[in-house]
């Protein structure tokens, strides 16, 4: 009787524990959802937003009650975001830049960790290996917010497949680096630069050839055979874990003892071919729905990232005194390493591909734009469980928090202008004005639709009705006008206009299609073919564009 | 009718050339050959079919910019687009040699490579035999 009274207040506090977190998710969600809607009027990044908003959290302990522990944050939260990444870079796109992509990803994360770390342990009081941890956690970029500030000012395809290609890799290698220097550190562990390379490798390769097959049978299998949106969709959740699950717990499951590979990099492999080879195989509707879904499943990880990780460092217990020095001596080496890494690198990529020269204006977006982010915090997080000791952890978190906070702060809300004054974003201005006046004329000639309905069934007398018309194709001939004489100004923007509309044209194909499979009137077979077909439209178009706006922003007076 | 041949490749042949060409074929009563080449330094990374469909795209493209550019004047010209495959040098001269070229004009000189705009020019009129000169969007 008595066990049963206290198994029943265990299954209590249990489920009150539940409702509690339960509670601080949807308190989480409701923040999320609130401060996408603010950044929206007041134009600063989404991320930035989140991470004040969850360190204001610090000051309000009772308010949200939440325990993720590091390796949740990252068997949880990474795979989705890193997986829905690889998604939406088709491997065409970052082929034609994979040079300069590898150049800067592997190179600059290597020369990363080592020389951050070098400085850092020279200067601030931690041991050599949690030096380099740190070195290679920083040295992972975020592109989330640069890529928003890129998309709302019209930058070139060109500069976003460079930044989120290095970040892609660049955040795979550096959770390996990371992730051998956290376990060189373990006491029965030694550290030697020929073990590190090998376990380098081991690890590296074996996360990709299992991202590789696990992906390579999501495209080829399942989206290639199976015509359902929502098994489809699931798939790729399953892979996005599972890929991440499978090369981790890789000799767990073949019972080889102390034989993991690196998950994240599983995931990235395993993203990059279902997004080249499986979407192809795909019916429209199940695109639709696939894109939708990661979407929405990327906003709310990056949410929870973000305010988690605020939530985690709580102000109120830091000495921000003792801590300036160190947070200082880390942003300085950061951003130090940061420039050799770009404007060095890019040199020797010059040498190496002078007909794909990445341009100095993109150089210096690419050097002010390597904000740091998710990865980087959460890998940080990841030392709580190491055998550092508690204050070697902690000075390293404020590390990085610090590091993470100043290129949001500092680097994220200065990007634009930086845009701006390099002349990256001149079309915005343009575009602007066209898109107002295409959008006066659409909402006119609605209008006038309206009016014409309203006189035919006698609401309004026929004659007003005739007059009103005649007066909205007045104003619709004159913004005609007016747009046509932009247009002579501009004449770049016809191009753009004509590359725009004819991407709007093939996605209204697709869903014709689409619709046409799902009303019965072709077969799947034949639906799928078309979709195939449209598909590879969509690719050289993106290509074409893309090699445009590469050869415009070269310098003028060659062919 | 003897032929116009306005040629671009990498990030040539936008807008006002493409006009200011019309324009230029009109007042000589020829027709528009627009001649856009995919030469290799803005795309020999691409494979075969690859590059098949971009020239299939590019085509239905610039088929529709003439139209829009034909649409606008009040001048008739007869136009038609070719795409072609391989070295701007090798492909201007290849188009020459088989229709009845009178002149080549070639887009606002923007980007590809490294090549010097007036050595190319010079041999250009060296290979195809004919005038070929830079199209002026301001004149």
């Amino acid at each position: 009787m008595h066990s049963l009274a206290a198994a029943s207040t265990l299954l209590a506090a249990e489920a009150g524990n539940f409702l509690e977190q339960e509670l601080s998710i949807v308190v989480l969600l409701a923040v999320a959802a609130a401060m996408a809607i603010v950044v929206q009027r007041i134009k600063v990044p989404y991320t930035v937003a989140l991470v004040v908003v969850g360190l204001a959290f610090a000051f309000f302990p009772n308010f949200v009650d939440i325990d993720f522990s590091p390796d949740l944050i990252l068997g949880l939260l990474i795979p989705p975001l890193l997986f829905e990444a690889t998604l939406h870079l088709p491997w065409p796109k970052l082929r034609a830049d994979l040079v300069p992509v590898l150049l800067f990803a592997i190179g600059g994360t290597m020369l990363g960790t080592f020389a951050v770390g070098w400085i850092v342990w020279s200067l601030v009081d931690v041991p050599w290996l949690a030096a380099v941890a740190f070195g290679a956690l920083i040295s992972a970029t975020d592109p989330v917010a640069v890529i928003a500030f890129f998309k709302s000012l019209g930058v070139t395809k060109r500069l976003s497949v460079l930044v989120e290609g290095e970040s892609l890799f660049n955040d795979a290698i550096a959770f390996v680096a990371f992730t051998l220097a956290v376990s060189a550190a373990a006491p029965d562990e030694s550290f030697g630069v020929g073990k590190a390379i090998g376990d380098f490798i081991i690890v590296g390769g074996g996360g990709l050839a299992v991202g590789i097959v696990l992906g390579w049978f999501v495209a080829q299998v399942v989206l290639a055979r199976v015509d359902d949106a929502l098994i489809e969709t699931t798939t790729t959740l399953a892979v996005a874990y599972g890929s991440f699950l499978v090369a981790e717990e890789f000799g767990l499951i073949f019972g080889i003892d102390d034989l993991h590979f690196s998950g994240i990099l599983a995931v990235v492999a395993s993203g990059l071919i279902v997004g080249t080879y499986g979407l192809h195989n795909t019916s429209p509707t199940t695109r639709l729905t696939l894109e939708y879904f990661w979407e929405v499943l990327a906003f709310l990880v990056n949410s929870f990232v973000f305010l988690v990780i605020g939530l985690r460092i709580n102000l109120r217990e830091i000495d921000i005194v003792d801590n300036a020095a160190n947070v200082g001596v880390a942003i300085a080496s950061v951003l130090l390493i940061r420039a050799i890494v770009v404007y060095v690198f890019g040199a020797v990529h010059q040498r190496l591909q002078p007909s794909r020269k990445i341009p100095k204006a993109f150089r210096h977006v690419m050097y002010w734009g390597g904000l740091r982010g998710a990865i980087s915090l959460a890998l940080a997080l990841l030392l709580e469980e190491s055998d550092f000791s508690p204050e070697v952890v902690n000075t390293v978190l404020v590390m990085t928090f610090g590091v993470v906070l100043f290129t949001l702060l500092v680097q994220g809300t200065t990007m634009s202008g930086l845009i701006g004054r390099l002349g990256l974003s001149g079309m915005a201005g343009n575009e602007r004005r066209q898109q107002q006046m295409q959008a006066r004329i659409h909402a006119r000639r609605a209008g006038a639709a309206e009016i014409g309905r309203l006189g035919e069934e006698g609401v309004v007398f026929a004659s007003m009705a005739q007059a009103m018309q005649d007066t909205y194709d007045d104003d619709v001939a004159e913004v005609q006008a007016e747009l046509s004489a932009h247009f002579s100004e501009h004449p770049e923007l016809e191009v753009a206009m004509l590359l725009q509309t004819r991407r709007d044209a093939l996605v209204a194909e697709q869903s014709a299609i689409g619709e046409m499979v799902r009303t019965g009137f072709i077969s799947n077979d034949v639906g799928h073919d078309l979709a195939v077909e449209l598909n590879n439209r969509k690719a050289a178009l993106e290509l074409i564009e893309e090699r445009w706006e590469s050869a415009s922003a070269a310098p003028p007076g060659t062919v | 009718m003897a032929e116009l041949i306005y040629v671009s490749w990498g990030g040539t042949g936008r807008g006002a050339a493409l006009r200011a060409a019309y324009e230029e074929a009109a007042t000589a009563n020829l027709d528009l050959a627009y001649l856009a080449i995919l030469d290799p330094p803005t795309f020999a990374d691409l494979d075969g079919a690859l590059l098949t469909l971009v020239a299939d795209e590019l085509e239905w493209l610039l088929k529709t910019h003439l139209r829009t550019v034909a649409e606008a004047s009040s001048s008739n010209v007869e136009c038609r687009v070719v795409v072609r495959i391989g070295e701007v040098d090798d492909e201007v001269e290849a188009m020459t040699r088989g229709v009845d070229a009178a002149v080549v004009v070639i887009g606002a000189p923007v980007a590809s490579g490294q090549r010097d705009i007036d050595e190319l020019v010079d041999a250009l009129r060296t290979r195809t035999g004919i005038d070929v000169h830079i199209v002026d969007p301001e004149d």
